[in-house]
Protein backbone atom coordinates (compact mmCIF):
# COMPACT_ATOMS: atom_id res chain seq x y z
CA UNK A 1 0.00 0.00 0.00
CA UNK A 2 2.75 2.37 1.04
CA UNK A 3 4.88 1.57 -2.02
CA UNK A 4 1.90 1.82 -4.35
CA UNK A 5 1.02 5.27 -3.01
CA UNK A 6 4.60 6.47 -3.32
CA UNK A 7 4.90 5.24 -6.93
CA UNK A 8 1.49 6.61 -7.92
CA UNK A 9 2.22 9.90 -6.16
CA UNK A 10 5.54 10.31 -7.94
CA UNK A 11 4.12 9.44 -11.36
CA UNK A 12 1.23 11.90 -10.89
CA UNK A 13 3.51 14.66 -9.61
CA UNK A 14 6.00 14.28 -12.48
CA UNK A 15 3.18 14.11 -15.02
CA UNK A 16 1.70 17.28 -13.51
CA UNK A 17 5.02 19.11 -13.84
CA UNK A 18 5.39 18.01 -17.48
CA UNK A 19 1.82 18.97 -18.39
CA UNK A 20 1.95 22.34 -16.64
CA UNK A 21 4.70 23.61 -18.96
CA UNK A 22 2.85 22.59 -22.16
CA UNK A 23 0.01 24.55 -23.80
CA UNK A 24 -2.31 21.89 -22.36
CA UNK A 25 -1.51 23.08 -18.84
CA UNK A 26 -5.12 23.04 -17.68
CA UNK A 27 -5.19 19.26 -17.82
CA UNK A 28 -2.36 19.23 -15.22
CA UNK A 29 -5.07 19.79 -12.60
CA UNK A 30 -5.94 16.07 -12.65
CA UNK A 31 -2.45 14.67 -11.85
CA UNK A 32 -2.00 17.47 -9.27
CA UNK A 33 -5.13 16.29 -7.46
CA UNK A 34 -3.99 12.66 -7.73
CA UNK A 35 -0.53 13.52 -6.35
CA UNK A 36 -2.03 15.48 -3.45
CA UNK A 37 -4.35 12.61 -2.58
CA UNK A 38 -1.43 10.17 -2.63
CA UNK A 39 0.57 12.56 -0.44
CA UNK A 40 -2.31 12.84 2.03
CA UNK A 41 -2.69 9.06 2.04
CA UNK A 42 0.99 8.69 2.86
CA UNK A 43 0.72 11.24 5.70
CA UNK A 44 -2.18 9.18 7.08
CA UNK A 45 -0.01 6.04 6.89
CA UNK A 46 2.92 7.73 8.67
CA UNK A 47 0.70 8.19 11.68
CA UNK A 48 0.14 4.43 11.84
CA UNK A 49 3.62 3.21 10.91
CA UNK A 50 7.04 4.74 10.73
CA UNK A 51 7.68 5.85 7.13
CA UNK A 52 10.44 8.10 5.84
CA UNK A 53 8.84 11.41 4.97
CA UNK A 54 11.31 12.38 2.21
CA UNK A 55 9.14 10.85 -0.52
CA UNK A 56 6.05 12.63 0.78
CA UNK A 57 7.85 15.95 0.84
CA UNK A 58 9.05 15.44 -2.70
CA UNK A 59 5.57 14.57 -3.99
CA UNK A 60 4.12 17.67 -2.35
CA UNK A 61 6.95 19.86 -3.64
CA UNK A 62 6.43 18.75 -7.27
CA UNK A 63 2.65 19.10 -6.95
CA UNK A 64 2.96 22.61 -5.55
CA UNK A 65 5.37 23.64 -8.34
CA UNK A 66 2.90 22.28 -10.93
CA UNK A 67 -0.02 23.99 -9.19
CA UNK A 68 1.76 27.35 -9.05
CA UNK A 69 2.67 27.11 -12.75
CA UNK A 70 -0.88 26.16 -13.71
CA UNK A 71 -2.42 29.00 -11.71
CA UNK A 72 0.14 31.50 -13.02
CA UNK A 73 -0.48 30.46 -16.64
CA UNK A 74 -4.27 30.48 -16.18
CA UNK A 75 -4.14 34.07 -14.95
CA UNK A 76 -1.31 35.67 -16.93
CA UNK A 77 -0.95 33.79 -20.22
CA UNK A 78 -3.05 35.58 -22.80
CA UNK A 79 -4.42 33.74 -25.77
CA UNK A 80 -3.37 35.72 -28.79
CA UNK A 81 -2.83 34.81 -32.39
CA UNK A 82 0.74 34.03 -33.45
CA UNK A 83 2.46 35.38 -36.54
CA UNK A 84 -0.05 35.40 -39.40
CA UNK A 85 2.08 37.27 -41.94
CA UNK A 86 2.40 34.20 -44.17
CA UNK A 87 -1.35 33.63 -44.01
CA UNK A 88 -2.01 37.26 -44.97
CA UNK A 89 0.36 36.99 -47.94
CA UNK A 90 -1.30 33.74 -48.97
CA UNK A 91 -4.68 35.45 -48.63
CA UNK A 92 -3.65 38.26 -51.01
CA UNK A 93 -2.00 36.03 -53.60
CA UNK A 94 -4.90 33.59 -53.46
CA UNK A 95 -7.38 36.39 -54.17
CA UNK A 96 -5.35 37.57 -57.18
CA UNK A 97 -5.15 34.02 -58.54
CA UNK A 98 -8.86 33.54 -57.94
CA UNK A 99 -9.74 36.61 -60.02
CA UNK A 100 -7.74 35.14 -62.93
CA UNK A 101 -9.52 31.80 -62.53
CA UNK A 102 -12.91 33.51 -62.38
CA UNK A 103 -12.25 35.39 -65.65
CA UNK A 104 -12.10 31.98 -67.27
CA UNK A 105 -15.52 30.93 -65.98
CA UNK A 106 -18.97 31.56 -67.37
CA UNK A 107 -20.82 33.39 -64.62
CA UNK A 108 -24.48 34.23 -65.00
CA UNK A 109 -26.61 34.92 -61.95
CA UNK B 1 -9.06 21.88 -37.86
CA UNK B 2 -11.01 20.26 -40.66
CA UNK B 3 -13.61 19.20 -38.12
CA UNK B 4 -13.80 22.71 -36.71
CA UNK B 5 -14.36 24.10 -40.16
CA UNK B 6 -16.96 21.45 -40.92
CA UNK B 7 -18.83 22.45 -37.82
CA UNK B 8 -18.39 26.03 -38.69
CA UNK B 9 -19.61 25.12 -42.12
CA UNK B 10 -22.62 23.46 -40.79
CA UNK B 11 -23.46 26.70 -39.21
CA UNK B 12 -26.22 27.77 -41.42
CA UNK B 13 -28.76 26.42 -44.12
CA UNK B 14 -32.35 25.59 -43.54
CA UNK B 15 -35.72 24.90 -44.83
CA UNK B 16 -35.78 27.20 -47.78
CA UNK B 17 -33.02 28.59 -49.86
CA UNK B 18 -33.73 31.73 -51.81
CA UNK B 19 -32.21 35.15 -52.37
CA UNK B 20 -29.50 36.37 -50.09
CA UNK B 21 -31.10 38.57 -47.45
CA UNK B 22 -28.66 37.90 -44.60
CA UNK B 23 -25.06 38.13 -45.78
CA UNK B 24 -23.66 41.58 -46.64
CA UNK B 25 -20.27 42.55 -48.07
CA UNK B 26 -17.78 43.46 -45.32
CA UNK B 27 -19.13 41.22 -42.57
CA UNK B 28 -16.59 39.82 -40.13
CA UNK B 29 -17.22 37.15 -37.53
CA UNK B 30 -14.46 36.06 -35.17
CA UNK B 31 -14.64 32.83 -33.15
CA UNK B 32 -12.52 31.12 -30.56
CA UNK B 33 -12.09 27.37 -31.01
CA UNK B 34 -11.65 25.39 -27.80
CA UNK B 35 -10.90 21.77 -27.10
CA UNK B 36 -12.69 20.12 -24.21
CA UNK B 37 -10.47 17.86 -22.14
CA UNK B 38 -12.38 16.16 -19.34
CA UNK B 39 -14.50 19.24 -18.80
CA UNK B 40 -11.62 21.72 -19.02
CA UNK B 41 -11.83 23.99 -22.04
CA UNK B 42 -8.54 25.04 -23.63
CA UNK B 43 -8.59 27.77 -26.26
CA UNK B 44 -6.56 26.56 -29.21
CA UNK B 45 -7.31 28.70 -32.24
CA UNK B 46 -9.08 31.66 -33.72
CA UNK B 47 -11.47 31.17 -36.62
CA UNK B 48 -12.47 34.16 -38.73
CA UNK B 49 -15.23 34.37 -41.31
CA UNK B 50 -15.20 37.39 -43.60
CA UNK B 51 -17.04 38.54 -46.69
CA UNK B 52 -15.80 40.99 -49.32
CA UNK B 53 -16.59 42.23 -52.82
CA UNK B 54 -14.63 40.84 -55.80
CA UNK B 55 -14.88 42.31 -59.28
CA UNK B 56 -14.02 40.52 -62.49
CA UNK B 57 -14.29 42.02 -65.98
CA UNK B 58 -17.85 40.74 -66.35
CA UNK B 59 -19.34 40.37 -62.90
CA UNK B 60 -19.25 41.18 -59.19
CA UNK B 61 -18.90 38.28 -56.79
CA UNK B 62 -18.82 37.83 -53.05
CA UNK B 63 -15.73 36.35 -51.52
CA UNK B 64 -16.43 34.21 -48.45
CA UNK B 65 -13.26 33.66 -46.53
CA UNK B 66 -12.64 31.48 -43.49
CA UNK B 67 -9.29 31.42 -41.79
CA UNK B 68 -8.09 29.40 -38.83
CA UNK B 69 -4.91 30.13 -36.90
CA UNK B 70 -3.72 28.58 -33.67
CA UNK B 71 -2.83 30.81 -30.71
CA UNK B 72 0.87 31.62 -30.22
CA UNK B 73 1.32 29.20 -27.31
CA UNK B 74 0.18 26.34 -29.56
CA UNK B 75 2.30 27.34 -32.56
CA UNK B 76 5.36 25.40 -31.40
CA UNK B 77 3.15 22.48 -30.51
CA UNK B 78 0.86 22.18 -33.52
CA UNK B 79 0.77 25.18 -35.84
CA UNK B 80 -2.33 25.63 -37.96
CA UNK B 81 -2.76 28.21 -40.71
CA UNK B 82 -5.81 27.38 -42.82
CA UNK B 83 -7.46 29.40 -45.53
CA UNK B 84 -10.82 28.44 -47.01
CA UNK B 85 -12.41 30.59 -49.72
CA UNK B 86 -15.52 30.47 -51.80
CA UNK B 87 -16.41 32.92 -54.55
CA UNK B 88 -20.17 33.09 -54.79
CA UNK B 89 -22.99 35.00 -56.40
CA UNK B 90 -23.91 37.83 -54.00
CA UNK B 91 -27.61 37.29 -54.71
CA UNK B 92 -28.02 33.50 -54.58
CA UNK B 93 -24.77 32.44 -52.82
CA UNK B 94 -24.13 29.91 -55.61
CA UNK B 95 -20.40 29.11 -55.61
CA UNK B 96 -18.24 29.43 -58.75
CA UNK B 97 -14.80 28.88 -57.28
CA UNK B 98 -13.64 27.23 -54.08
CA UNK B 99 -10.12 27.16 -52.69
CA UNK B 100 -8.77 25.45 -49.63
CA UNK B 101 -5.19 25.93 -48.54
CA UNK B 102 -4.38 24.19 -45.29
CA UNK B 103 -1.17 23.96 -43.31
CA UNK B 104 -1.65 21.93 -40.15
CA UNK B 105 1.34 20.85 -38.08
CA UNK B 106 3.50 20.59 -41.21
CA UNK B 107 0.83 18.87 -43.29
CA UNK B 108 0.02 20.86 -46.41
CA UNK B 109 -2.94 20.44 -48.75
CA UNK B 110 -4.48 22.57 -51.47
CA UNK B 111 -7.86 21.98 -53.09
CA UNK B 112 -9.56 23.98 -55.77
CA UNK B 113 -12.99 23.50 -57.33
CA UNK B 114 -13.99 25.39 -60.45
CA UNK B 115 -17.71 25.03 -60.94
CA UNK B 116 -19.03 24.69 -64.49
CA UNK B 117 -22.66 25.31 -63.63
CA UNK B 118 -24.04 24.72 -67.14
CA UNK B 119 -22.55 21.24 -67.44
CA UNK B 120 -22.95 20.44 -63.70
CA UNK B 121 -19.30 19.58 -63.42
CA UNK B 122 -16.42 20.64 -61.22
CA UNK B 123 -12.78 20.86 -62.22
CA UNK B 124 -10.88 19.80 -59.16
CA UNK B 125 -7.20 20.36 -58.41
CA UNK B 126 -5.58 18.73 -55.41
CA UNK B 127 -2.01 19.44 -54.32
CA UNK B 128 0.07 17.94 -51.52
CA UNK B 129 3.70 17.95 -50.51
CA UNK B 130 5.62 14.73 -51.02
CA UNK B 131 8.08 13.65 -48.33
CA UNK B 132 10.97 14.91 -50.51
CA UNK B 133 9.40 18.40 -50.63
CA UNK B 134 8.15 18.26 -54.22
CA UNK B 135 4.51 18.92 -54.99
CA UNK B 136 2.15 16.14 -56.01
CA UNK B 137 -0.81 17.31 -58.09
CA UNK B 138 -4.02 15.62 -59.15
CA UNK B 139 -6.62 17.02 -61.54
CA UNK B 140 -10.11 15.57 -61.78
CA UNK B 141 -13.41 16.29 -63.46
CA UNK B 142 -16.33 15.63 -61.12
CA UNK B 143 -20.04 15.46 -61.88
CA UNK B 144 -22.16 17.10 -59.22
CA UNK B 145 -25.76 17.69 -58.31
CA UNK B 146 -27.11 21.09 -59.33
CA UNK B 147 -27.55 22.08 -55.67
CA UNK B 148 -24.14 20.88 -54.47
CA UNK B 149 -22.03 23.50 -52.77
CA UNK B 150 -18.72 23.59 -51.00
CA UNK B 151 -18.19 23.75 -47.27
CA UNK B 152 -17.86 27.52 -46.99
CA UNK B 153 -20.77 28.36 -49.28
CA UNK B 154 -22.97 25.86 -47.39
CA UNK B 155 -22.05 27.57 -44.19
CA UNK B 156 -23.25 30.91 -45.41
CA UNK B 157 -26.25 29.45 -47.22
CA UNK B 158 -27.38 27.98 -43.89
CA UNK B 159 -27.63 31.46 -42.46
CA UNK B 160 -29.82 32.50 -45.33
CA UNK B 161 -32.52 29.95 -44.66
CA UNK B 162 -35.91 30.70 -43.17
CA UNK B 163 -35.47 28.86 -39.91
CA UNK B 164 -38.32 30.82 -38.33
CA UNK B 165 -40.73 28.91 -40.56
CA UNK B 166 -39.43 25.51 -39.40
CA UNK B 167 -41.07 23.44 -36.67
CA UNK B 168 -39.25 21.61 -33.90
CA UNK B 169 -37.97 18.28 -35.24
CA UNK B 170 -37.95 19.37 -38.87
CA UNK B 171 -34.89 18.18 -40.75
CA UNK B 172 -33.32 19.08 -44.01
CA UNK B 173 -30.39 17.69 -45.96
CA UNK B 174 -27.80 19.36 -48.20
CA UNK B 175 -25.12 18.12 -50.56
CA UNK B 176 -21.61 19.30 -49.74
CA UNK B 177 -18.54 18.67 -51.87
CA UNK B 178 -15.54 17.93 -49.67
CA UNK B 179 -12.30 16.16 -50.62
CA UNK B 180 -13.74 15.43 -54.08
CA UNK B 181 -16.71 13.59 -52.58
CA UNK B 182 -20.33 14.61 -52.23
CA UNK B 183 -21.47 14.25 -48.62
CA UNK B 184 -24.97 14.74 -47.30
CA UNK B 185 -25.29 17.02 -44.31
CA UNK B 186 -28.50 16.80 -42.29
CA UNK B 187 -29.74 19.68 -40.14
CA UNK B 188 -32.43 19.20 -37.55
CA UNK B 189 -34.15 22.11 -35.87
CA UNK B 190 -34.37 21.47 -32.13
CA UNK B 191 -36.10 24.62 -30.91
CA UNK B 192 -35.01 27.87 -29.30
CA UNK B 193 -32.60 28.50 -26.44
CA UNK B 194 -31.10 31.59 -24.84
CA UNK B 195 -27.31 31.70 -25.05
CA UNK B 196 -24.94 34.10 -23.29
CA UNK B 197 -22.05 35.08 -25.52
CA UNK B 198 -19.49 37.83 -26.04
CA UNK B 199 -22.03 39.65 -28.22
CA UNK B 200 -24.68 39.52 -25.51
CA UNK B 201 -27.47 37.28 -24.31
CA UNK B 202 -29.30 36.11 -27.40
CA UNK B 203 -32.27 33.97 -28.17
CA UNK B 204 -30.99 31.33 -30.59
CA UNK B 205 -32.11 28.60 -32.94
CA UNK B 206 -30.68 25.27 -31.83
CA UNK B 207 -29.75 23.04 -34.74
CA UNK B 208 -28.33 19.51 -34.67
CA UNK B 209 -25.95 18.51 -37.44
CA UNK B 210 -25.05 15.10 -38.73
CA UNK B 211 -23.16 13.74 -41.70
CA UNK B 212 -24.61 10.84 -43.64
CA UNK B 213 -22.01 8.19 -44.48
CA UNK B 214 -19.11 9.84 -42.68
CA UNK B 215 -17.36 9.27 -39.35
CA UNK B 216 -16.11 12.82 -39.08
CA UNK B 217 -18.83 13.89 -36.66
CA UNK B 218 -19.67 11.46 -33.88
CA UNK B 219 -22.80 10.84 -31.86
CA UNK B 220 -26.49 11.45 -32.33
CA UNK B 221 -27.55 15.06 -31.72
CA UNK B 222 -24.09 15.69 -30.22
CA UNK B 223 -23.08 18.26 -32.80
CA UNK B 224 -25.12 21.37 -32.29
CA UNK B 225 -24.96 24.97 -33.41
CA UNK B 226 -26.84 27.95 -32.11
CA UNK B 227 -27.79 30.79 -34.48
CA UNK B 228 -29.24 34.04 -33.23
CA UNK B 229 -32.99 34.05 -33.77
CA UNK B 230 -32.94 37.37 -35.62
CA UNK B 231 -32.47 38.51 -39.21
CA UNK B 232 -28.66 38.16 -39.02
CA UNK B 233 -28.67 34.53 -37.82
CA UNK B 234 -25.18 34.89 -36.42
CA UNK B 235 -23.64 31.62 -35.25
CA UNK B 236 -22.80 32.23 -31.59
CA UNK B 237 -21.91 28.78 -30.37
CA UNK B 238 -21.19 25.34 -31.78
CA UNK B 239 -20.48 22.15 -29.88
CA UNK B 240 -19.12 19.15 -31.68
CA UNK B 241 -18.01 15.64 -30.98
CA UNK B 242 -15.20 14.32 -33.15
CA UNK B 243 -13.16 11.10 -33.07
CA UNK B 244 -10.53 12.73 -30.82
CA UNK B 245 -12.83 14.41 -28.29
CA UNK B 246 -15.17 17.37 -27.91
CA UNK B 247 -14.78 20.92 -29.07
CA UNK B 248 -16.51 24.27 -29.02
CA UNK B 249 -16.63 27.33 -31.23
CA UNK B 250 -17.64 30.52 -29.44
CA UNK B 251 -18.22 33.90 -31.00
CA UNK B 252 -15.76 36.61 -30.02
CA UNK B 253 -16.97 39.50 -32.16
CA UNK B 254 -19.36 40.23 -35.01
CA UNK B 255 -19.02 43.35 -37.18
CA UNK B 256 -20.53 44.60 -40.42
CA UNK B 257 -23.81 42.76 -39.94
CA UNK B 258 -26.62 43.52 -42.34
CA UNK B 259 -29.42 44.11 -39.84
Amino acid sequence: MKKALIILGFISAILAVILCVTPLFKIAVFPIIAAFLCGLGLIFLTKKKQIKTKAIQFIFLLSIIALVFTIYKSIFVKTEIGNTEELEQLDESSEEDAIKELEDLEIDF
Amino acid sequence: MKQVLIIAVLFLTFFSNGQNKTIPFGEKLVFTASYNMSGLLTDIAQVTMETSKIKTSSSTLMRLKCTAATFSNFDNFFKVRDLYESYVSPTSLTPYLYKRDINEGGYYKFMQYKYRRKTKTVESIKKKYRSDGTIWEEKKQLTINSSTKDLVATLYTLRNLDIDKAGVGDASSFKVLFDNEETTVVFKYMGKETISSKIGKKECYKIAISLRGSDLLKGNNSNIIWLTADANKVPVLAKFKIPVGNGELKIKSATGLKH
